[in-house]
């Protein structure tokens, strides 16, 4: 909601047209959907396996049983987790502001720490699934957002600013976790910990920093997601 | 040649427009974290009523 209110005061009706185009532009390359929706599961299948006593844990899943199952939790958690509400303000908002203002690295680190610590009240919230049993979990979730967020702002830039690419992402991370990724990794290791995640994201995040040098794909000429009105008044009062 | 001036922003528009980001951050906190404040109020209201009725 934050980010319709802050977009129409910033841009009016023309920003907020904007910004629900970006939920439909579908239109990026079918690399970028295999990305997201199977490169993603990919990653926390990487990351898992080389934690000590997962690989022991593997239990083997009957694939048609858990596709079957895995499709509509997958569009259960896209409308109604966080991926959809989320996106629109984080990726969707905040996200080509923090780019022109800091540059799309430093932007998105700042962007990556303040999306997990807005999660801090779910650490409270026994219905929350993510470990959280000491301080050293949240430290870990901090840390996975972080790399998330580059690996998001990443596909963002690269999609020309598509909200729908972003969105798939985030549900593509929360519902391969939930449905596939802690029932063919049973371990303690795994479910009870986001160790998997910080070395999977973290290695992907560090690999996309040095290959494209801290760019992320972002292009400030091209700079899709911001409309003339905002350039002209952040350039007026840069704040 | 005349101009039409701007219609003048309210003050509580201004200042959003001036720090689009802070506001934003400050909206998407808030609102989220009161809503996650009554609904844990609302569950832990639910659970009390559940307790001092079980005995019955």
């Amino acid at each position: 909601m934050s980010e319709f209110i802050m977009t129409y005061a910033t841009e009016g009706r023309v920003g907020i047209g904007r910004l629900l185009r970006r939920f439909v532009r579908w239109r990026v390359g079918l690399r970028w959907y295999l990305f997201v929706l199977l490169g993603i599961p990919a990653i926390m299948v990487l990351g898992t396996i080389v934690v000590p006593g997962a690989l022991a844990s593997v239990r083997a899943l009957d694939p048609l049983s858990e596709l079957s199952l895995y499709l509509p939790l997958f569009v259960l958690v896209l409308l109604l987790g966080g991926p959809l509400f989320e996106e629109p303000g984080w990726r969707g908002f905040a996200l080509p502001r923090l780019q022109q203002l800091h540059g799309p690295l430093v932007g998105t680190l700042i962007l990556g720490v303040l999306w997990a610590l807005w999660h801090l009240p779910e650490f409270f919230s026994p219905s929350w699934d993510t470990p959280k049993g000491s301080v050293l979990d949240v430290v870990w979730f901090v840390i996975t957002a972080t790399a998330l967020a580059i690996v998001y702002t990443w596909v963002f830039n690269n999609t020309r600013g598509s909200l729908l690419l972003v969105i798939l992402a985030h549900a593509s991370t929360d519902a391969f976790g939930a449905a596939i990724l802690y029932k063919v990794f049973p371990a303690k290791v795994v479910s009870g910990s986001l160790v998997n995640f910080v070395i999977g994201f973290g290695a992907v995040a560090l690999l996309l920093v040095a290959l494209t040098r801290g760019r992320l794909g972002y292009r400030p000429e091209a700079d899709v997601a911001l409309t003339p009105a905002l350039k002209q008044s952040e350039e007026a009062s840069p704040t | 040649m005349t101009t039409t001036p701007a219609q003048p922003a309210s003050g509580r528009q201004n200042l959003l427009a001036r720090h689009p980001l802070v506001s934003f951050f400050v909206m998407a906190y808030a609102f989220s974290w009161i809503a996650w404040a009554l609904g844990t109020s609302l569950r832990m209201g639910s659970a009390f009523c559940h307790t001092i009725q079980a005995p019955r």
